[in-house]
């Protein structure tokens, strides 16, 4: 490890940021050096922790630690009960997000040297990215839940700015109906509710454990113990749930998402893909250890919040999954069916830690399950920032990111359309890209476990993403390219090679992933054993593949792709069937279309409900009590009093001097009763 | 004397800013800083050398006769000190500022004189150890800042300072009032012996007494639903008052209520019920100033509903009585100054650089000034309880001490006052919105940051905000070990 490595990781970042606007007078070259060589510095030291986890020991200024360690500054927030400290957590998962966070986010800077060329405020760009890293890297590293929460929260501003990048709300830059400033307000303010809900379960944690500290929560469950007495453990669970659920944008408070693609599609590939949405997942997968530390030890006692709340996470990723993915079936842009898709396959991910969690009297399944989860996070990120960037890349050709302006475009950009078909076919799980491999993994566990609500939920929600995915591919690169006769369109080409290598490691990580997922399941072992006490058995590649490809299980995986990919190929690929035609045809379709092109209506509703009923609800307020209520009271009662003295002060002489002595007279008889 | 000093020193200077007026205009504003300044100094040499254990009593004779005994005396200790802090230094800071804003105004020499003894009044307040002192201070914060409303205001500015006097003067009455009665019954005015007033008055004594004092000090929180005066004194106020009247003068009462109220009605204020009943009381406050700042188009009007939901925070935190929960509410008092001085600024700027206030009209400032933008994002995210910037861990300490209340319906109170400060970041976020994004209008093209004189002190709140934010021990380490003693351990 590097000295101080999970401290750099996350410092660098954030301090490069606040000297930017210096660095920029100095020489633009210079800031932009600058603003990667951070992000590099940052990747670095998170990988320098790798051989550390692996080894399952760290060494600090000489002194050998176990893993998970936890690097502590005392006394940051001091209370009347104890403090607070400032710590750093080396552990698999931390180490792991780390990574992701570190060389995915290098990838995509360095794909925006070329993406936000000679944009005005590119000072500000790259500001708010290396904040955002660097309080990105804050949130999975932070060793104690209100570190956490800084990190959480930053990145949530960071969003928010970067949505509303575009600040000037040019008419190009809206989603829909929404000026990306609108869009912006809409994320921060959306996941500030789920925020709440995390906030107040922090406090209520603390409040019975005396601390927020990982570690400490998942060795002493006393805690766990008397919050199931008081009858507030599952509410508890649940509020916390809220922020993985505002973060991660799972039903209910996914809508902000979709809009979030309003900033620049970087931004979308780097906080809305692969790295900040994940936020949540890692938050489960942070929590879910300590629940399953603490079943081993209480048992039945809290057996039943803990199967209240998986159960409730593990259907609300489900759901999410379809939802979001018959959404992103008819959307008409290109990156909103990618928000859509990242809706869904975060649902994936929620929905197997849930499902881990309903596992958890066998070890063997927990882990399995969890492992299942962290796998499909780490696929997920590499193909989903590959596609946001393919997407980036055809809309730095287009000018557009509307699928009516594209179409016809594979002659064009081949280059780009190769990637984005691997990308596409990782997320559509083909073998043997790495979003397959994942995927198999949690349809697997479900198959296995006999659970067949959500086993058939997730497989019809495969289906979909085939569908969509090869729809999105059909409309962007075959057909018809048509305007030719607009001069733009003879100029299109791949990008350049600030934009075409990231793409291509990323395509190169999407083939090779899967076969190192064994590795994953590695990196997490020795902390199952050493932390969890679950014995598992290792997994090499061979074994990883021979289970994968005799299992029954890839039957269905097939069958899913074969049947999503077919109607996709013939209406959108081959052209043999028209989309426009069929809904003219069935009036059926057409009402699905619209119910999904509507979002389920979901989006309106919350307009309706909550911004134009808190409009009015407060505007009545306004008017009824704050412009005639108190105020006028207090007013007229001081004219009536006025009104009723008015009658003492009658102005003549002789009647104010009886007022004179009346007064001196109660001044002597209380002196003589006070006896002074 | 170093205390008396740093109390008095403002109000012995207005009677020399007054003639230098006369001949300076308004850059005698930068020499009325100076005592205000030299107050501040004082105050951070008392807290540096004393870290973090801060207990510092000074008291000479003022008033003896042979029937009333009163003595001058001042007290600094982990509650007064961060709280006559940030008095201190948003007073000096609103007073440079207060020089390029005050350039095409009448009157500076009475303007500053003003602004000195209001400056007193407040330090005096805080820094009291008997309840005739602080009465006398008291009503000398309110005296001048009528003036000034009255004065330098905008709109209908003599009503509104009226409406203003008549609202917190019905407040004091009720203070006065329960004063008088203390010290009688208790036979002394020393606030460090209101202790004993456990053995002395009987229970529905005290409850009434409560009840009179959080009245009259509520007037002056602007506790809903007391708070009639407060959205249109701090938004017709002239600016720099503005900053000070949110910033830290409300805030006054509630340090009233911390000091003076506390140990009378403490054994009383920790039950159950008047736990619920004065949190709930709080979070109306919270959730209503959240709402009515949402239909405001006028920027100052929505800061100053913004207050109102800010003091609902504050009060939370004290109406919980734990230690955690004051301790929040103290460094909440602190923070708010810090931020809430800050937006007001960046109110003036508008009304300074573009002369206009309602929000309707003004868009795409952003681009135009992006430092007063950038000033006002770490504000706005700061009310909005971002982590970072210190408004966020006294919102936490609050929470956290409600939570640990004797409330049975703690959850659902705390899980409200979470909720609200969603509504903080929907209408702070709105705020921006519509000031600095957006397209630009043609009529702001020459808009410009403001000048210096007006910028510094709001960098200094900000950059003050984010240190804060990131290591908040710098307060907390003081209000500490005082809170043992607040709570009768």
């Amino acid at each position: 490890m590097i000295p101080y490595a999970p401290w750099i990781v996350w410092t660098v970042p954030i301090i490069i940021a606040f000297i930017h606007p210096l660095l920029e007078k100095i020489s633009g070259k210079l800031r932009d050096f600058m603003a990667i060589f951070a992000v590099f510095i940052s990747a670095v030291s998170a990988a320098s922790m790798i051989p550390d986890v692996i080894k399952g020991s760290v060494v600090i200024n000489g002194v050998e630690y176990h893993i998970p360690y936890d690097w502590k500054l005392e006394g940051w927030l001091p209370l009347p009960t104890g403090s607070i400290e400032v710590g750093m957590l080396i552990d698999p998962l931390s180490v792991f997000m780390a990574n992701i966070v570190g060389w995915i986010g290098l990838l995509i800077m360095i794909y925006s040297i070329e993406y936000m060329h000679g944009d005005e405020s590119i000072t500000r760009y790259w500001m708010l990215m290396n904040l955002f890293i660097g309080f990105m890297q804050l949130l999975v590293l932070a060793d104690n839940f209100l570190i956490m929460f800084f990190g959480w929260e930053g990145v949530g501003f960071a969003s928010y700015a970067l949505i509303g990048y575009y600040y000037k709300d040019e008419k190009k830059y809206w989603i829909g109906p929404y000026s990306p400033t609108h869009a912006g307000m809409k994320a921060f303010i959306m996941t500030r509710i789920g925020d709440v809900g995390l906030l107040v379960s922090i406090v209520v944690i603390y409040i019975y454990s005396g601390t927020t500290n990982f570690l400490a929560l998942s060795s002493n469950f006393g805690w766990m113990g008397n919050l199931a007495r008081d009858g507030l453990l599952a509410i508890t669970l649940l509020l916390l749930f809220l922020g993985p659920v505002g973060k991660s944008a799972q039903f209910p408070l996914h809508e902000w998402l979709p809009e979030a693609m309003a900033g620049p599609t970087t931004v979308s590939a780097l906080i809305h893909a692969a790295t900040m949405v994940k936020a949540g997942v890692y938050l489960v997968a942070r929590v879910t250890p300590i629940l399953y530390l603490g079943y081993a030890s209480l048992g039945e006692l809290i057996y039943p919040s803990l199967n209240t709340f998986f159960i409730t996470v593990a259907w609300i990723g489900g759901f999410t999954a379809f939802l979001a993915a018959s959404m992103g079936m008819v959307s008409d842009q290109i990156k909103k069916v990618l928000a859509y898709s990242t809706v869904s396959q975060l649902g994936y991910m929620i929905s197997i830690i849930g499902v881990a969690g309903l596992l958890i009297e066998s070890e063997k399944l927990f882990f399995e399950g969890y492992i299942a989860g962290i796998s499909h996070l780490y696929s997920h990120a590499v193909f989903k920032a590959l596609l946001f960037l393919s997407a980036g890349a055809v809309g730095h050709a287009i000018g557009s990111y509307m699928l009516r302006d594209a179409g016809g475009l594979k002659k064009y950009l081949p280059r780009t359309y190769l990637v984005m078909f691997i990308g596409l076919a990782a997320l559509s799980g083909i073998p043997p890209l790495n979003g397959f491999f994942s995927k198999d993994g949690i349809l697997h566990l479900l198959y296995a476990e006999h659970m067949w609500p959500l086993f058939i939920l997730l497989s019809l929600t495969a289906i979909l993403t085939v569908f969509y995915s090869f729809r999105l591919l059909g409309l962007i690169f075959y057909g018809e390219r048509e305007n030719l006769e607009h001069g733009h369109d003879t100029h299109l080409h791949d990008p350049g090679p600030f934009m075409m290598i990231p793409l291509l490691i990323l395509a190169g990580a999407s083939v090779v992933g899967g076969f190192l997922l064994p590795n994953l399941h590695g990196f997490f072992e020795f902390w199952a054993v050493e932390g969890l006490g679950i014995h598992i058995e290792k997994i090499t590649l061979q074994s990883f593949l021979t289970s994968t490809f005799t299992s029954p299980i890839l039957l269905v995986s097939l069958g899913i792709i074969i049947v999503g990919i077919y109607p996709a190929y013939s209406i959108y690929i081959r052209g043999a069937l028209s989309a426009e035609e069929l809904l003219e045809k069935y009036s059926v379709l057409r009402g699905i279309w619209r119910f999904l092109f509507e979002r389920w209506y979901i989006n309106a509703i919350y307009y309706k409900v909550f911004v134009d009923g808190t409009r009015f609800f407060s505007e009545i307020l306004f008017k009824f009590i704050e412009c005639n209520g108190a105020g006028q009271k207090i007013k007229s009662f001081y004219s009536s009093l006025a009104e009723e003295f008015r009658y003492i002060q009658t102005g003549y002489y002789r009647i104010n001097m009886i007022y004179v002595l009346l007064g001196l007279l109660m001044i002597i008889i209380l002196a003589l009763i006070l006896g002074v | 004397m170093l205390l008396i000093f740093l109390v008095f020193i403002p109000l012995i200077a207005s009677v020399i800013i007054y003639p230098l007026g006369k001949l300076l205009k308004h850059r005698v504003g930068y020499l009325a800083s100076i005592p205000i300044i030299a107050s501040l100094s004082g105050l951070l040499y008392i807290g540096i050398k004393n870290y973090p254990k801060l207990e510092i009593f000074e008291v000479v004779e003022w008033v003896k006769t042979p029937y009333i005994n009163v003595s001058l005396g001042f007290l600094i200790d982990g509650i007064s000190f961060p709280i006559a802090l940030i008095i201190a230094l948003v007073t000096a800071l609103a007073c440079i500022y207060s020089v390029s804003y005050l350039e095409h105004e009448e009157g500076h020499s009475a303007y500053f004189s003003y602004y000195l003894i209001y400056t007193t009044g407040m330090l005096g307040a805080v820094l009291s150890t008997n309840l005739i002192q602080f009465f006398f201070f008291w009503e000398l914060m309110l005296v001048p800042s009528y003036m000034l409303i009255a004065g330098w205001g905008y709109g209908d500015r003599r009503r509104v300072a009226y409406k203003y006097f008549l609202y917190t003067q019905l407040g004091s009455i009720l203070v006065l009032l329960s004063i008088l009665y203390l010290g009688v019954t208790l036979n002394t005015f020393e606030i460090g012996l209101l202790n004993i007033s456990n053995l002395l008055l009987s229970i529905p004594e005290r409850l009434i007494l409560t009840i009179l004092f959080v009245v009259g000090f509520g007037v002056k929180m602007a506790i809903v639903p007391l708070h009639g005066w407060l959205p249109e004194a701090h938004a017709e106020a002239p600016t720099p008052i503005s900053v000070i009247l949110s910033g830290v003068m409300i805030e006054v009462g509630l340090y009233a209520i911390i000091r003076i109220v506390f140990p009378i009605s403490l054994p009383i204020w920790i039950g159950s019920v008047s736990a619920t009943i004065l949190m709930s009381l709080a979070l109306l406050s919270m959730i209503y100033g959240g709402i009515m700042a949402l239909t405001q188009y006028d920027v100052k009007r929505l800061l100053a509903y913004s207050s109102i939901s800010q003091m609902g925070y504050m009060f939370f935190g004290v109406a919980a009585a734990t230690a955690t929960g004051i301790e929040g509410s103290v460094f909440h008092i602190f923070n708010h100054g810090l931020l809430k001085g800050l937006l007001f600024m960046v109110a003036g700027v508008l009304i300074h650089q573009v002369g206009i206030r309602d929000m309707r009209k003004l868009g795409g400032l952003a681009s135009r000034m992006p430092l007063t933008a950038g000033l006002a994002m770490i504000g706005a995210m700061g009310i909005a309880g971002l982590p970072g910037i210190s408004g966020f861990i006294s919102e936490y300490l609050i929470f956290l001490g409600a939570f640990s209340s004797a409330s049975i319906y703690k959850y659902l109170l705390v899980l409200l006052a979470t909720l609200a400060t969603a509504i903080s970041a929907a209408y702070m976020t709105l705020f921006i919105k519509r000031v600095f994004f957006g397209p630009l209008k043609e009529e702001f093209n020459d808009a410009t940051d403001p000048p210096y004189s007006m910028i510094i002190p709001m960098l200094i709140l900000g950059i003050t905000a984010v240190v804060l934010g990131i290591y908040p021990a710098l307060i907390l380490e003081y209000i500490i070990p005082s809170l043992g003693f607040l709570m009768g351990g």
